[in-house]
């Protein structure tokens, strides 16, 4: 008897080899990346300094349209979640990007994406090479039970911070590329207009 | 036998054709290092300069008899925690990959610690390629699911990642259990995810690991020689890099 096929989905293998041999996906000309990219630089430190006191806006001078935003050919497309008849008739994928746009245009938000904590991704806008990070951080790491967001430098003026977020659908995570970093009283917006979503 | 073994013997190999061949051991339990070199837990290494990428790489690279063939040991740092989070360590990697590349090396081989999260995530994050050593019996042949499931969630990091292939080693062909796991694995996956050579287990291995040589150098090491030598022209043959055989480039 085969030794394995009693143990293993072999059509499973079979699809996840056949992804693993896939020519390299390219990315389309002249578009910026919105998460890491080779000048990626580690850790930022969690606590605002003073420069970050006031909200930041969106900077005329260097915007990135949401259209020109990579998203990888094996992105996962966007999901909805059950949500219970008697709670907000709007899907909640719709309340998602009724809270991107909101990002976007209150805290200068470049990209933002949602997932929770079993990969499925509520929201995303070319970030799907971060999901596994930011779900690996938030399985692994102190963001699971975290109160305070985790931010990443992803390069020179360009932060990821990872938000956790209690909400009716369940622990969730808010990822946002930002040009500064989210200072506590915008934070504290994000979580009161990410509750109503 | 396993990573380790494979990645010695390897490097080696890639030496021997000549590659200039950097085996960066990033196994915090420095397997690497303590099969090649007495003083390896004395060596400053890979795990050190995560802590302090000001360290010049000078003091890092430990030079063989063999010219094109240099370590690095895995260091003294030892408070790593390999199996946390992702990207803790993601730039400081990068940076470590483009000092060797700069320096001059075709080719850098790390034999990370098992597993696809913590540095070792990170590692295959800032990788070329990577080479699955998978040995050929049920228990472990059964893990493999995982292992395409975390590569490629590697590659969406990634995408320049290319997929080697799986290398069956522990190979035992006086056994049917090992021989029936390693068909399996062929039938199981694309064949250009399976390397074509096979590494048998032999006592030659242990034998060279307690002199401090790669196998393919002991008096009768020389069918494990040509099997890495194989292997050697399996991965250049898949990567197409003129820089990994240069006797051809």
């Amino acid at each position: 008897m085969n030794p394995i096929d009693t143990w293993i989905d072999t059509d499973e293998v079979r699809r996840l080899a056949e992804r693993l041999i896939s020519p390299e996906r390219q990315a389309p000309a002249n578009v910026r990346e919105a998460g890491f990219n080779d000048s990626f630089v580690g850790f930022a430190d969690a606590t605002p300094t003073p420069a970050d006191a006031t909200p930041p806006t969106p900077s005329p001078a260097t915007p990135i349209p949401k259209a020109s935003v990579f998203v990888p050919q094996t992105a996962v497309p966007s999901i909805s979640l059950p949500k219970q008849a008697t709670e907000n008739p709007q899907p909640f994928s719709a309340d998602c990007a009724a809270l991107a746009d909101w990002l976007h245009q209150e805290c200068g938000a470049s990209a933002v994406f949602l997932i929770n904590l079993d990969g499925n991704v509520l929201h995303d806008e070319g970030c799907a090479h971060l999901h596994f990070a930011a779900r690996g951080m938030a399985l692994n790491w102190k963001i699971r039970d975290a109160v305070k967001p985790v931010r990443l430098l992803v390069h020179a003026g360009s932060y990821l911070e990872l938000i956790p977020l209690n909400h009716p659908q369940g622990r969730l995570i808010l990822g946002i590329i930002v040009q500064h970093p989210i200072n506590p009283t915008t934070l504290d917006h994000i979580r009161e207009k990410s509750s109503r979503a | 036998m396993g990573k380790t073994t494979v990645s010695i013997n390897l490097a080696h190999a890639f030496a021997i054709a000549g590659v200039k061949t950097l085996l960066v051991d990033a196994d915090p339990q420095g397997s690497v290092g303590l099969s090649l070199t007495r003083q390896s837990r004395l060596l400053p290494g890979f795990y050190d300069y995560l802590a302090d990428p000001g360290l010049p790489l000078e003091q890092l690279i430990v030079p063989t008899r063999l010219a094109t063939f240099s370590l690095m040991a895995s260091g003294q740092a030892g408070d790593y925690d390999t199996g946390g989070s992702m990207g803790a360590h993601l730039a400081r990697v990068r940076t470590l990959l483009h000092q060797i590349s700069h320096r001059g090396f075709d080719l850098c081989l790390i034999d990370t610690a098992a597993g696809l999260f913590g540095v070792s995530g990170d590692v295959i994050a800032s990788s070329d390629a990577v080479l699955i050593p998978q040995q050929a019996e049920p228990l472990g042949i059964r893990s493999v699911p995982k292992l395409l499931d975390g590569l490629g969630k590697l590659r969406v990091m990634n995408p320049r990642l290319q997929v080697l292939g799986v290398l069956l080693t522990m190979v035992q062909n006086d056994l049917d259990d090992s021989i029936e796991a390693a068909k399996a694995l062929r039938q199981l996956l694309p064949a250009e995810l399976v390397f074509q050579n096979e590494v048998p287990r032999d006592g030659t291995f242990i034998k060279a690991s307690a002199r401090g040589l790669p196998a393919g150098v002991m008096e009768n090491g020389e069918p494990i020689r040509k099997i890495f030598e194989g292997i050697r022209m399996e991965i250049a043959r898949k990567t197409s890099s003129p820089a990994l055989n240069p006797r051809h480039a």
